[in-house]
């Protein structure tokens, strides 16, 4: 499936607290703007690809009036529906299935239900979460992912420092960027370390931001690009992968292998690199520690090196492998990875400014949801013209 | 919406037999014997559909936890800071989460031993939950005693 799909528009809301419009409202913003990225008109989308929560794909197309969508999908794996779904997107294209597909999402994550309301119903294995979790005070991710975490400390000696260069690192490079929640606001180690306790060893700052915004992406074949003459980024490679326990955390007997610890082979084989061809990463930020988990997953550094790499300077700009330039969901937004996606494109076509990585030409993004599903995408600018 | 536990829960029911007598139950695989939790409908080893519950020591090591400070659950909100962790089995290669019931959370330990108690909740079920195993919790509820 390699480069048999590209994507050719990317679109995307301020990112706010308060929108003060509809989920519905917001999709179509960020759709309009893909549009006009890609120089395509509403009726070309024949295909769509919607996220578990939010704005269906009927809602799009009654929106917009799109006269015969063919192919419809929603990826049910959390926060890597973003992933996961462009990949469905472009194997509906590179299939013939369609010829332009319609990815997005769409929420207000912090002025409507939050975090504490959307999402731990949404996970698999309810009767799990209603009769053996939520009884006992566990229902939200950071109670969840934090016991990843604290066992990570315990086996590899993973610090609070370390985390908390995840959390620096990210806000500085939202600092560089003004569409950022964070742009003006700094964050030292002092008032990182100080932040008020969550689910310990979770403080404020390990956790990403809530949101209300939109984004949209549109993935079409390499041909259809030229023909309507859109710049493609190119979709080298794209896996999905479910942890052995999707539905539950604690009887992994390997308990740092997750979903992107089995896709990140796939999608590298698919694309034909690996991790040290990768100019620089958007990894899923939900947490701190979930980017020292998922660069281990991925394969960027060893089981339990994550630490080290992270507090090494290794992920800022400049840095062997800057990860999200943009400021992550930790500081940019939180728009369920979508807003990953954006910022990769935007980054390969070099137009990223006072936060562009140098050179960049190929990509990886992580999509990390529910229990620990995963999904990875290689993509790669087009080659000179 | 977060919905009650179910006493009735066909999956769970003879989970729910157990605590409501204080014991602590495993389902596992009629056919193979592997031991299974959270309990399904098939054997994830050799695939078979037979199932039946053993009983658990009621001990076991503390295999992580977090200290939750904020909650939103009705029931919750007042008892933060509280503990709610992984508890690995004593004998059974399964691990359950659960209430872990310390006055100091902040005292937890990796490994650290740990016994079940339980404790009815509004719903009509009666939850495992987990304390620490020292002189202190064995003299709060000397063993065999209903809570």
């Amino acid at each position: 499936m390699k480069n048999e799909a590209c994507i050719i528009g990317v679109g995307q809301t301020e990112l706010s607290r308060n929108s003060g419009r509809s989920v519905q409202r917001l999709a179509v913003e960020a759709i309009v703007a893909a549009l006009a990225d890609a120089g395509l008109p509403a009726g070309a989308i024949d295909g769509i690809v919607s996220s578990p929560l939010g704005p269906t794909a009927e809602d799009i197309v009654a929106a917009f009036g799109l006269a015969d969508v063919r192919f419809t999908a929603v990826p049910h794996m959390g926060g890597a529906s973003s992933v996961a779904g462009l990949r469905l997107a472009a194997l509906a294209v590179a299939s013939g299935q369609a010829d332009v597909v319609l990815t997005y999402v769409a929420r207000n994550g912090h002025s409507g239900a939050r975090v504490d309301q959307r999402v731990a119903v949404a996970m698999p294995g309810q009767q799990f979460r209603t009769n053996l979790e939520y009884p006992h005070g566990m229902n939200t991710p950071a109670q969840w992912y934090s016991l990843l975490c604290r066992r990570h400390m315990h086996e590899f000696g993973t610090t609070r420092e370390q985390l908390g260069a995840v959390a620096l690192t990210m806000r500085q490079h939202a600092n560089l960027n003004p569409a950022a929640q964070m742009f003006s606001k700094k964050l030292t180690m002092e008032e990182y370390l100080a932040a008020p306790v969550i689910a310990d060893p979770y403080h404020l700052f390990d956790c990403c931001l809530e949101t209300d915004g939109a984004a949209a992406v549109l993935v079409a074949s390499p041909e259809y690009a030229a023909r309507v003459g859109a710049a493609p980024v190119h979709i080298e490679g794209a896996a999905e992968g479910h942890p052995d326990s999707p539905d539950d955390i604690g009887n992994r007997r390997d308990f740092f292998n997750t979903g992107l610890t089995k896709a990140a082979p796939r999608a590298f084989d698919m694309a034909g690199c690996g991790p040290e061809d990768v100019d620089f990463a958007m990894v899923y930020d939900c947490f701190t520690f979930e980017v020292i988990h998922q660069l281990e997953c991925a394969g960027f550094c060893k089981l339990g090196e994550g630490g080290e790499f992270v507090a090494d300077g290794n992920i800022a700009l400049g840095g062997r492998l800057p990860v999200n330039p943009s400021g992550g969901l930790l500081s940019e937004g939180h728009l369920g990875g979508m807003n990953h996606l954006v910022e990769a494109v935007r980054q390969l076509r070099g137009i990223c400014g006072g936060r562009q990585v140098e050179g960049a030409i190929r990509c990886a993004v992580t999509g990390w949801g529910d229990l620990g599903d995963g999904a990875l995408a290689i993509l790669a600018a087009a080659g000179p013209a | 919406m977060i919905n009650p536990p179910d006493r009735h829960d066909p999956e769970l029911e003879p989970f729910w037999d157990g605590t409501e007598k204080d014991e602590l139950r495993v389902q596992r695989c009629a056919a193979c014997g592997t031991f299974r939790w959270p309990p399904r409908a098939a054997c994830f080893h050799c695939g078979s559909l037979e199932t039946e519950w053993a009983l658990a020591s009621g001990r076991g090591e503390l295999f992580s936890w977090t200290v939750v400070a904020r909650s939103t659950l009705p029931e919750f909100v007042n008892q933060v800071p509280y503990a709610v962790g992984i508890v690995a089995l004593e004998g059974i290669p399964v691990r359950m989460i659960g209430r872990i019931v310390a006055s100091d959370p902040s005292g937890l330990q990796m490994g650290m031993p740990v016994t079940v108690v339980f404790r009815d909740h509004a719903a009509g079920v009666r939850l495992p939950v987990w304390q620490p195993c020292g002189r202190a919790a064995l003299v709060a509820n000397p063993a065999g005693k209903k809570m």
